[in-house]
């Protein structure tokens, strides 16, 4: 009886279990199917953002030299060869480039691909034709890509789609990855067995036999442990998803999700990427050998990193590759060439996809204001920008060769020296460069935008222009003789001139332009320090400042970019522009979500402005920057401020031409002070990397209330043209000398050459 | 003092055709050179003008005082436009009169950056901004249009007409009738 009852109940007991298993089993099954399902149905990446520089615009009569061009071609990874077939190929010779553009789908219209001639002379782009013979008034080239903005897991990845794989490639995956792919439901029993082998025979578990599909499950669903449950788990999981998704579906996946390589923290995912990763390429473009490699890397990215390790990477490609030939993919005389090549990996320096980390820096901070974290880093959004990569490529040469003979000029003290740079287009507002510091590509601190440094004599024009918008005129004296200030709390405030000596009685715009501490701190106190700052706040600089004396002179700190954005407005006649990095932001089809546009305020009047423009050309002229035209050519008209801080901790010039204007800082990271001015150091780098451009001079037409009266240099009153030492000085009509010099007894007393070629030039 | 009493028969059309068209002001005013236009097409180069070329060497014809003896500079604007800068305003007009004002807005921008000195590009670029309806920024933008054509009356007073417009349709008549007393000096 009882064992008849025990057995009935053990029976039932085991029946339960039995059902319980299975519907364990079942429901575990149901929670992988939905958990697959629901993970390759949704966002399956998160993308990270695009961030691209402006696009080139070629039209006829651009200021564009064949060097320019092949700078920029560079960054896009064309291919220089000696015939043009392909999009992403160039040819150059003599003044011609022949090159074939692969198109860009841009939000107002499409650029669409095509083979064009280029014509260059003199530093010009002078004619663009189609292949067929017809003129092309103006077009696109692609935008170069400069960055991204990445999720925390720092994945990055370029997505594609199955078409736009090339054949070659899926063929030499399967034929070295997975020979059955297209038979089998998601694994290989033939795989699993041969796996099984070489693990008994190595005594532990060195090999998964996995399919692509298993592959992709491991990565996309799993862990990256190699354990046996990890295993078991891969293979129901394979199943369900070959059950739900077809071959097409799965492989368009895994070459989306594989990983191929590691730069740093970022992790290279997926094809489209490692094209653009090894050899700054678009995946379509590449050779068989190329998409060999890639196939190759998939094995061990580590392990066959071909920058690393290029023996071991060429010998995984051309295993791929005589794989790929026995499979009868590739023809012998492909086969041939192909594992011939050289691995033509790209040098990862070459790369323009993080080459700016400065600029990006700057590009992410105006994003933030607009879009959440999450949403720059997953939803594969695009930004277009301003960066030029040819300004910014020569600006980063001209900084940093500065620094490099500053230190072999002075030695050791200066092995540490570190400079920033911010370049704007002055018509625009629109930031074109911007380093960082010395080493341009590293991501660390950014100095354009996180230094405050004492400007020195880059705030003089915040002085005079309330000067001449209080009454004062060009021609005003000023008061140069030394004085003493006794602070509220007891300090005492004693200003010097750079060469110790006092000037007496200077004219005002002398004054400026050969920038004179005493008449300055004199004129300064007299205007009153709040109507100094609220110059400086109209002039676009939103930080508060303290109405200290000091500040008459530079002692408070700006960034490079808040100075940039100060000598913008003096650059622009008045008109107050925010600087701009970014110009659209679009979602990853290309739908707009929103534009930057060109912005302006005027805050300072036409007239005034005008004054200190001249003042600002005085100073490039004949004042302390004069060393400018020892390298630019005299018809080019800048204008522009030295600033030297407090003990000479601080390296400055700011300054503009028509349509370039560039900042630059120099100085030490622990605030000593440098062995050289803003004259002998910034302002060097400054006229390095202008004469490296294609300048328009600044020309200001004068306001209808602005006459140019001839003045004696010597008395600052009316003189007559004739008069030796006259010079021409803009007044706002009605504010002007009115007693007439007598200009005989000033003859050969003047220090000043007679009446400047540029002001001849400029002011006839 | 006299514009207060001043009542521009202009401005009362153009309250006119305010209430019929938008910011569409800008094809009735006829293109103003101040020097010849070429015949022909403008040569592939027209930009890369040197220096000489570009600052005049003559006298400004408009100043206002003559008798003064040294005269104010005064730039002879290159109205030359260059084939693609003339493809960017045609194409900025067209978006403009089918009502896509952002592509025009900016295919302008793209003008300016090639001619940041051309007077039409701020002049199209403040109807758009018009038509925008963001009535200070056209104001601005033709401001600064004004600035780059100091001493061209007939650009001053094209502008300050437009200035005019967009004062009209912000809804600011006082400060459109100063306007317009401003293009009556020219």
């Amino acid at each position: 009886m009882n064992s008849i009852r025990l057995r009935r109940r053990f029976s039932g007991f085991a029946t339960k279990l039995f059902l319980s298993l299975l519907l364990i089993g079942a429901l575990g099954l149901l929670y992988l199917d939905n958990h697959i399902r629901e993970q390759f149905e949704g966002k399956r990446w998160a993308v990270p953002a695009k961030v691209y520089a402006r696009p080139l615009e070629l039209y006829a009569g651009s200021p564009l030299t064949l060097e320019e061009l092949r700078i920029e071609l560079q960054g896009l990874g064309y291919q220089f060869v000696r015939k043009v077939t392909l999009p992403g190929q160039a040819t150059f010779f003599n003044a011609k480039a022949i090159i074939h553009t692969r198109g860009f789908e841009f939000t107002d219209g499409l650029e669409s691909s095509q083979r064009l001639i280029l014509d260059f002379s003199n530093g010009f782009l002078n004619n663009i034709s189609s292949a067929q013979g017809q003129a092309i008034p103006l077009l696109r080239l692609e935008p170069v890509l400069i960055g991204g903005i990445y999720p925390l897991n720092n994945e990055d990845r370029d997505l594609i789609q199955l078409k736009d794989a090339p054949d070659a490639l899926i063929q030499a995956l399967i034929a070295i990855e997975d020979r059955g792919f297209y038979q089998h439901h998601g694994i290989s029993l033939r795989g699993i067995s041969r796996a099984m082998v070489a693990n008994v025979k190595a005594g532990r578990f060195i090999q998964g036999g996995s399919t692509l599909t298993q592959q992709l499950i491991k990565n996309f669903y799993l862990s990256s442990e190699r354990t046996l449950a990890r295993k078991l788990l891969e293979i129901p999981m394979a199943l369900l998803l070959e059950l739900h998704y077809s071959k097409d579906e799965i492989l368009e996946a895994y070459l989306n999700e594989v990983y191929v390589g590691q730069e740093g923290a970022r992790a290279i995912h997926g094809f489209g990427l490692a094209a653009q990763y090894y050899f700054a390429q678009p995946l379509q473009e590449l050779k068989p050998d190329q998409l060999g490699l890639l196939a190759g890397l998939v094995k061990g990215p580590s392990y066959y990193e071909p920058r690393r390790h290029p023996q071991r990477a060429e010998g995984r490609r051309n295993l791929v590759l005589k794989v790929m030939h026995e499979q009868g993919v590739l023809e012998e005389t492909d086969y041939n060439k192909a594992r011939t090549r050289p691995l033509g990996v790209v040098k990862q320096a070459s790369l323009l996809k993080g080459a700016y980390p400065a600029y990006l820096d700057l590009v992410k901070r105006q994003l933030r204001q607009d879009y959440p974290d999450d949403a720059l880093s997953s939803e594969g959004l695009r930004v277009f920008t301003n960066l030029n990569p040819i300004a910014q490529n020569k600006a980063e040469a001209a900084l940093t060769k500065t620094i490099s003979s500053l230190e072999k000029r002075h030695g050791e003290q200066l092995a540490e020296l570190q400079g920033s740079m911010v370049v704007t287009n002055p018509q625009t507002g629109e930031v074109i460069a911007v380093i960082g510091g010395r080493e341009t590509r590293y991501q660390g601190f950014n100095r354009a935008l996180d230094t405050l440094r004492p400007i020195g004599s880059l705030i003089k024009p915040a002085v005079y222009l309330t000067a001449v918008e209080q009454g004062y005129h060009l021609a005003s004296i000023l008061d140069d003789s030394p004085f003493k200030l006794t602070m509220p709390n007891g300090q005492i405030w004693q200003p010097e001139n750079f060469d110790h000596q006092s000037h007496e009685h200077v004219k005002l715009h002398q004054a400026m332009a050969r920038s004179y501490n005493l008449s300055t701190a004199r004129l300064g106190m007299d205007l009153g320090l709040d109507n100094v700052i609220d110059t400086l706040h109209r002039l676009g600089v939103v930080r508060e400042f303290n109405a200290y004396p000091s500040l008459l002179l530079g002692a408070q700190g700006l960034s490079p970019l808040e100075v940039a954005k100060m000598y913008q407005t003096m650059a622009s006649n008045g008109f107050q522009m925010p600087l701009r990095a970014i110009r659209q932001v679009t979602d990853s089809t290309g739908q707009e979500l929103s534009r930057y546009p060109f912005e302006l305020e005027q805050t300072i009047d036409n007239d005034s402005m005008h004054l200190l423009q001249y003042m600002l050309q005085e100073t490039t002229r004949t004042g302390t920057a004069r060393s400018i035209y020892n390298h630019l050519p005299a018809a080019i008209n800048v204008a522009g401020k030295t600033g030297t801080s407090d003990l000479q901790r601080d390296s400055w010039f700011a300054g503009f031409a028509g349509n370039r204007l560039a900042v630059v800082w120099l100085g030490l990271d622990n605030n000593d002070p440098v062995p050289f001015t803003g004259s002998s150091g910034a302002l060097r780098a400054w006229t390095d990397y202008m004469v490296h451009e294609t300048l328009d001079p600044f020309i200001a037409p004068a306001p209808e209330e602005i006459e140019y009266l001839w003045i004696d240099q010597e008395t600052g009153l009316l003189a007559d043209a004739q008069c030796p030492g006259a010079q021409q000085l803009p007044f706002i009509i009605g504010n002007s000398p009115t007693e007439q010099a007598n200009c005989g007894f000033s003859l050969g007393n003047d220090p000043l050459p007679i009446l400047d070629n540029w002001m001849k030039r400029w002011f006839q | 003092m006299i514009e207060t009493t001043l009542i521009p028969r202009r401005l009362l059309t153009s309250a006119l055709l305010v209430t019929i068209s938008a910011c569409s002001f800008a094809p009735t005013t006829p293109p103003l050179v101040e020097i010849e236009i070429p015949s022909e097409p403008a040569p592939a180069v027209s930009i890369p003008v040197p220096e000489s070329a570009v600052i005049s060497e003559l006298p400004n014809q408009d100043a206002i005082n003559p008798t003064v003896v040294p005269v104010s500079p005064t730039v002879i604007v290159n109205n030359q436009q260059s084939p693609a800068v003339v493809a960017l305003l045609n194409s900025a007009d067209a978006a403009q009169q089918k009502g896509n004002f952002k592509f025009a807005q900016t295919t302008l921008q793209r003008a300016q950056r090639i001619a940041p000195k051309d007077p039409d590009v701020y002049y199209k670029l403040a109807v758009t901004h018009c038509n925008l309806e963001d009535y200070r920024l056209a104001e601005q933008v033709a401001l600064k249009g004004i600035s780059i054509v100091q001493g061209q009356t007939k650009e001053l007073r094209r502008f300050w007409l437009l200035i005019a417009d967009i004062r009209m349709q912000s809804g600011d008549i006082v400060a459109a009738e100063k306007a317009e007393h401003m293009a009556s000096r020219y």
